[in-house]
């Protein structure tokens, strides 16, 4: 059964970013509102909870915390779309992300009772599914990360960059390479980034969630996703350098 | 550091490894006005941090622009037939 209220607490936050670097509008959304209109889901038309679904959501968790079979397949709707992207964007393999999704919502039906509404309760969802995922990642035997250093920017002493002039490639990309070539580029570069790091970087540029829902999703202090977040870009950026035959640094 | 142009009265007081530790709360406009404004006046004499800042930028635009991976209708379906079936044998279905 597909509900009629927008997922509120998971769409993309107002980035900021974008006013000051001219930024690409993130993808646009159009998606569904408690009303059934439509509205678009970007940048700067963030849409805010309205009372009446913080009243439906809230109506919502009461029947899954009262075991509603019904009340979990209308959050499934809901959410499974989002969730299942952010595992599928941290763990690569489909089989593996479906079993994370089976853990997440049952975990969810489960243990609602547990979820007291002290973070938004997408942001609960999202931490049932990293946890999910991470999990599966630490049973796995296969590991692709690789050390970053190489692939981060380089000082001399004095704190110039290293490897003079620095090139910016950043048209060069989009000249030489398709959007798929490119997307294919960045998402072997999202491989190698260790499994924490990975998803501060989908639940953040991917999903758009602003630093404090990350830290609640994750368990981690704001500072250290702004920390991760960072060395995680770094690396991609360097990756992304050397694919174009210039230097990290 | 960037380099002081001759007859050049600002110098910045940001070398370009503290300007990369200052990009994210950069483009969150989250630096306080006295260190944006180093930032800024560092980049009006630093090719290298202008062509940097580029460069980071458009790997965020990249990120942001990776399609959703969608849930496949026999995906979608599996799950819910598991969510069903473990939820009946629970015995709190409704």
């Amino acid at each position: 059964m597909q509900s009629s209220f927008a997922v509120a607490g998971i769409n993309r936050r107002d980035h900021t970013i974008m006013k000051e670097s001219g930024y690409p509008a993130a993808t646009k959304q159009a998606e569904p509102t408690i009303n059934g209109s439509e509205r678009v889901v970007n940048g700067s038309t963030r849409p805010s909870r309205t009372r009446k679904f913080d009243k439906e959501e809230a109506a919502l968790i009461e029947r899954l915390k009262a075991g509603d079979q019904q009340a979990l397949e209308t959050i499934f709707d809901l959410y499974s779309p989002k969730l299942y992207n952010v595992a599928h964007r941290i763990l690569g393999e489909a089989a593996d992300t479906e079993e994370a999704i089976q853990d997440v919502f049952l975990t969810a039906y489960r243990k609602a009772k547990t979820f007291r509404g002290d973070s938004q309760f997408s942001t609960w969802l999202y931490r049932l599914t990293i946890n999910a995922a991470l999990r599966r990642i630490r049973r796995s035997k296969k590991n692709k990360q690789v050390e970053y250093e190489e692939f981060l920017p380089k000082f001399q002493e004095d704190g110039h960059h290293l490897d003079r002039p620095v090139v910016d490639w950043s048209n060069a990309l989009d000249e030489n390479y398709a959007k798929r070539e490119i997307q294919q580029l960045l998402n072997e570069a999202l491989e190698q980034l260790k499994p924490i790091d990975k998803s501060v970087v989908v639940l953040s540029d991917l999903e758009g969630l602003c630093d404090k829902e990350i830290a609640a999703a994750l368990a981690i202090t704001v500072s250290a996703v702004k920390t991760r977040l960072h060395r995680a870009r770094l690396f991609l950026r360097g990756k992304l350098a050397v694919r174009l035959g210039h230097s990290a640094a | 550091m960037a380099e002081r142009k001759k007859g050049q009265k600002i110098l910045t007081n940001k070398t370009c490894k503290q300007m990369t530790d200052l990009i994210l709360d950069y483009l969150n406009d989250k630096l306080s006005p006295a260190v944006k404004r180093d930032f800024q006046q560092h980049l009006k004499i630093c090719p290298d941090c202008v062509n940097f800042l580029s460069t980071y930028k458009k790997t965020v635009s990249v990120s942001r622009s990776i399609r959703s991976e969608e849930i496949p209708p026999r995906v979608r379906n599996n799950i819910l037939n598991f969510l069903r079936l473990r939820t009946r044998k629970s015995g709190t279905s409704s």
